[in-house]
Order: structure tokens, then C-alpha cells, then sequence
């Protein structure tokens, strides 16, 4: 479980992160969605114990991470790419890791194959893609085979082949009942591999809740069209639902379901029924357009 | 620890930086020893075998960057971060680190000291007992300007400022110092640790050894408990 508390962090030009809270439950991916500078970043590395917070806390299993036993055994991160000795090997890298967190060297080849580092772990790390380095990542990441897995927004240098592979990779981890928080501001990607997501925008919350229930509320109409228009408008109304229209068609801002349910409580002939559901990405724009939802 | 120590180890192992710091100081060691083997009747009296023997000094440069690289190093390379993944724990980081480089500098000081004694006692006819304090003195000298140089690496935001600043404090901060004061000069880190690896048992321009060799060791000390300090704090 990932908890976070009343966190802030203040630079001396800038506030990254502004009395944050929120909770990611264990056992789901939960994406950390946030324009460039929303505080991403600076969140997910105070969780890892490498940024010291202003004040709040936050911690991972109820304990900060520097006080995790094991912690590679715990949590696993992936953080920018580019954070590697040029001329050591991506091999000798994760080697150094591993002593490091006393773990079996024999899993360090295994996870190169697995990541598609393979023989390429045998070369310098500067003669890598940001793609391999990505995946180098994803391997050190894996080394003490963690519950819980930290991304900053490893989408980034990668192609649509790598993209492809990390989300497979994601729901496998996911489907075991591990735990994934992943950061992104890029959201077409996010749509289809979330559960839930924490939107931050000046280091604040904006929104927790599930994709389903961030698209619901962007747009979050229903669209229908109704021989019988005038008296279900009349009938949603007692139900206190505005509807507006003419001729057959009617637009409101309830949920689809809510929409069906009070039809057919009358008896009242639909002959469209569609939800308005916006894209993520339009939801996220709204949401974070201004200073908030408040 | 032991585990740390191995990660520290293998880092400091796969990487060739570290290689052409060791050559780099036999080079400067080979050459002036040389030199001096070469130069007919340098070597006539206790005080000259101990000068030849101090050749050998040149390791010390070598162990301060060794230090500084050891620690700073993983800043430059941002490597830093996922050793504090790792062990979070960075008073373990920093100990674990001071241990290798200082075992790295007393590779370095061994290596400068036989190559002094293997190319000058045949060439020139240094006299070992005259000289066994100095290589003491350098044995000792060389882990503590290590330690030193971890301490640097902790506060420096590169490998690069830190080598440049140590550069700069030993060939123009020490002469100001000197300036300044020419008691106070005595304690200053670099004539500290001259002190410690003159031989001389009282020195009149230097402290003598044993006042050196303390002096060493305060400033040894007082570099790494503030570049903890400073890491400790420091947002990675
Ligand atoms: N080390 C730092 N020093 C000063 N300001 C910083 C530092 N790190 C981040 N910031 C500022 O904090 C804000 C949040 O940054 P960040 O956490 O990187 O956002 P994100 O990852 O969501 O793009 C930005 O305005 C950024 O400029
Ligand atoms: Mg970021």
C-alpha cells in the first residue's frame, strides 16, 4: 500500500508539491497522471526516500522507504532513463545492484533475457537506446522481485514495439496481484492499462478515482432518442434529471444506466440510448485546465 | 556491510577509471624515480633518501581523487540514485565507500612505493633504513587523503568540481594560507599530510609526523563527517 500524507515539498523558487494525499490500494494499477511540472516526479521520489519532503509523509507498506528491510525486495522503481555509467556494462551494472541488495547473481541473466537485453548486457551501457536503457531499468527494477513497482513515466524514448511490450509486461505484474504506480502525461496510453488514476496539478490533487469514473465525469452525458421524448423528460424530471431536446431527441447529464432505468420504470420506448463518454484525455484536460475542480 | 562492500567493489571493478588513476600515478613515480637514479650523487645523506623516498607521495594525489571519485563519481553519473535504492540507509553508503577507497589508496601507496625502492635503491642507492619512515608515513597518509577525498565527494555536485577544487586548494590555497600565516599554514591540509609522510620526527617549515599524522586524521575526519552531513540531506 502506498500512502500518501499531507506531503509538501518547497524548493526555493518553486512549490512541487502542495499538502498532497492520497491512497493506492494493493493489487491494481493506479495511474499518477499530471501535466509536465504537476509534481510527479518529486512525489515518487520522496516515496523512494531520495528527495527529503518539506513536511508529510510518505510510505509504502505504512513505513518510509528507508526503513523498509529489504526494500528491493519490496518495491522496484523505474526512473528516468540515463542514470547509468557509460562504460559499464548493463550487465556489471545490475551485478553491483544485486550485491548490493544480497541477491542471487543467477537472476540478473535471467531478467536480461526476459527484459530482451540479452547479449546486449554484455555491452557498455553507453552505446545503449533509450529504449535498452528503459529496459535496463525494467530489470533492476525486477532484481529483489518487489510487490510493488514505481514508474516515472516510462513511456518516454520508448517505440511503439517497446510501449507494447512494457503494457503486457504491466498487466502480467498487475495480474499476479502486485501493485503498479505508474506516472505518465501522456494519457491515450494510460486508458487502456489503468485501473484507477491520481491526477495532481500544481502538486495538488485533482482527482482519484477509477478511468470509468473520470471519463463520467468530463462529458459524462447520455444521448437518446424517444417516441415517447416529452413524457420521459417529464418522468426524469421527477427523478430531478434535466433533460433538454426537440423532436425525439433528448441530451443530460446523467449516466446512461440511470437514464435507461428511469424509461423502463415508466414503460417509455427508446430508440437510442448513448453514453457521451469523453476521451481520458479530454476528461484530464478539463480537470486540470485550471487551479482545479474546487 | 560485507554485501555493501562487494557492490563498492564491483563498481569500482567494471569500470577502467580507476586503472588509469593507478597508471597514472606509477607514470609520475616511475619517471621521477628515474630521474633521480639518473642524476649520479644524489643521495648524500639521511635527509636525501628521505626526499627520494618521497617520490612516493605522489600516490596521495592519486588516493584524494581516487576518494573524490569513489563518491562524487555516482553524482556525475547519476548512478547515486539507484544505490540509495539499493540501501537507503546513506551513513551505510558513505562508510561502505570510505572502506574502498581507502583500500584502493593503500594499493596505490604500496604500488608507488615498491617502484620507488625497485628503480632507486639499485640506480641511486637509497638506504631503506633511512627512508622506512617516509614509506610508513605515505602507507598511513594515503587511506586518510582517500577518506578525505569521499568526505569532498560528498559535498561537490561532480566528480569534477571536487578534483578541481582539491587541485586548486593544494597548488594556489595552500601558498595563500601559507601567506597569511606561517604557523597556521602548518595545519592546514596539505602540509598536514606533507608532515605525515616528511619522515622527520620534528620538523621546523612542517609540523613532524606524529603532530602531522594527528593533524591528518582531524582533517580526514572532519571532511567525511561533513560530506555526510551534506548527503545525507541532499535531494537526489
Ligand atoms: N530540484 C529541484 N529544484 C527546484 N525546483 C524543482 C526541483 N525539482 C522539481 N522542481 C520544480 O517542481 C515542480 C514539479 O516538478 P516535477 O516533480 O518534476 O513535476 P513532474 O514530474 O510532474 O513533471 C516543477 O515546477 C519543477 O520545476
Ligand atoms: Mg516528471
Amino acid at each position: 500500500m502506498i500512502e500518501v500524507v499531507d506531503l509538501r515539498k518547497r524548493y526555493r523558487k518553486a512549490t512541487a508539491v502542495d499538502g498532497l494525499t492520497f491512497m493506492v490500494r494493493d493489487g491494481c494499477i493506479s495511474g499518477f497522471l499530471g501535466p509536465n511540472g504537476a509534481g510527479k516526479t518529486t512525489t515518487l521520489r520522496i516515496l523512494l526516500g531520495l528527495v527529503h519532503p518539506t513536511s508529510g509523509r510518505a510510505t509504502i507498506d505504512g513505513h518510509r522507504y528507508r526503513a523498509l528491510e529489504r526494500p528491493l525486495g519490496r518495491v522496484g522503481a523505474v526512473l528516468e532513463a540515463s542514470n547509468y555509467h557509460p562504460k559499464r556494462s548493463g550487465r556489471n551494472h545490475l551485478r553491483a545492484l544485486a550485491a548490493a541488495g544480497e541477491i542471487q547473481p543467477a537472476r540478473i541473466d535471467e531478467l536480461l533475457d526476459f527484459v530482451g537485453l540479452g547479449r546486449a548486457g554484455r555491452r557498455a551501457v553507453g552505446g545503449y537506446s533509450l529504449g535498452m536503457r528503459q529496459r535496463l531499468s525494467v530489470a533492476g527494477a525486477l532484481l529483489g522481485d518487489p510487490q510493488i513497482l514505481l514508474l516515472d513515466e516510462p513511456a518516454n524514448g520508448l517505440d511503439p514495439e517497446g510501449i507494447r511490450w512494457l503494457r503486457d509486461f504491466l498487466r502480467g505484474f498487475a495480474g499476479e496481484g502486485k501493485t503498479v504506480f505508474i506516472s505518465s502525461h501522456v494519457l491515450g496510453e494510460m486508458q487502456q492499462l489503468v485501473d484507477e488514476v491520481v491526477i495532481i496539478h500544481h502538486g495538488r490533487l485533482v482527482a482519484h478515482e477509477t478511468v470509468g469514473e473520470l471519463t463520467a465525469r468530463a462529458a459524462g452525458g447520455t444521448r437518446l432518442r424517444s417516441p415517447q421524448a416529452a413524457r420521459l423528460r417529464e418522468a426524469l424530471e421527477r427523478e430531478g434529471i434535466d433533460a433538454r431536446g426537440e423532436g425525439d431527441r433528448l441530451v443530460t447529464a446523467a449516466p446512461s444506466e440511470r437514464v435507461g432505468e428511469v424509461a423502463a420504470a415508466n414503460g417509455i420506448v427508446l430508440h437510442e440510448l448513448a453514453a457521451d463518454t469523453a476521451s481520458l484525455e479530454e476528461a484530464f484536460l478539463e480537470l486540470t485546465a485550471g487551479g482545479g475542480i474546487e | 556491510m560485507s554485501a555493501l562492500l562487494r557492490s563498492e567493489l564491483l563498481k569500482v571493478r567494471t569500470v577502467r577509471t580507476f586503472l588509469w588513476l593507478a597508471l597514472a600515478s606509477v607514470a609520475l613515480v616511475v619517471i621521477a624515480s628515474i630521474s633521480v637514479s639518473a642524476s649520479t650523487g644524489a643521495i648524500g645523506s639521511a635527509s636525501d633518501d628521505r626526499s627520494v623516498a618521497q617520490i612516493a607521495a605522489i600516490a596521495l594525489i592519486f588516493s584524494l581523487i581516487g576518494g573524490i571519485i569513489v563518491m562524487a563519481g555516482e553524482v556525475t553519473h547519476g548512478t547515486v540514485t539507484q544505490t540509495l535504492l539499493a540501501t537507503p540507509v546513506r551513513e551505510r553508503i558513505v562508510l561502505a565507500k570510505a572502506v574502498v577507497a581507502a583500500l584502493i589508496a593503500i594499493g596505490f601507496a604500496l604500488v608507488a612505493e615498491l617502484l620507488v625502492l625497485a628503480i632507486t635503491v639499485p640506480g641511486a642507492s637509497l638506504d631503506f633504513h633511512n627512508a622506512r619512515l617516509v614509506f610508513l608515513g605515505i602507507l598511513i597518509a594515503a587511506p586518510l587523503a582517500a577518506v578525505l577525498g569521499v568526505g569532498l565527494g560528498g559535498v561537490v555536485k561532480s566528480q569534477g568540481s571536487g578534483i578541481a577544487v582539491s587541485l586548486v586548494w593544494l597548488l594556489i590555497g595552500e601558498h595563500i594560507v601559507l601567506l597569511i600565516s606561517e604557523s597556521a599554514s602548518k595545519y592546514s591540509p596539505g602540509r598536514a599530510f606533507a608532515a605525515l609522510a616528511s619522515g622527520e620526527r620534528s620538523g621546523h617549515v612542517l609540523l613532524g609526523m606524529s603532530a602531522g599524522g594527528l593533524a591528518s586524521v582531524v582533517w580526514a575526519v572532519a571532511f567525511v563527517s561533513f560530506g555526510l552531513l551534506v548527503f545525507l540531506r541532499r535531494d537526489v
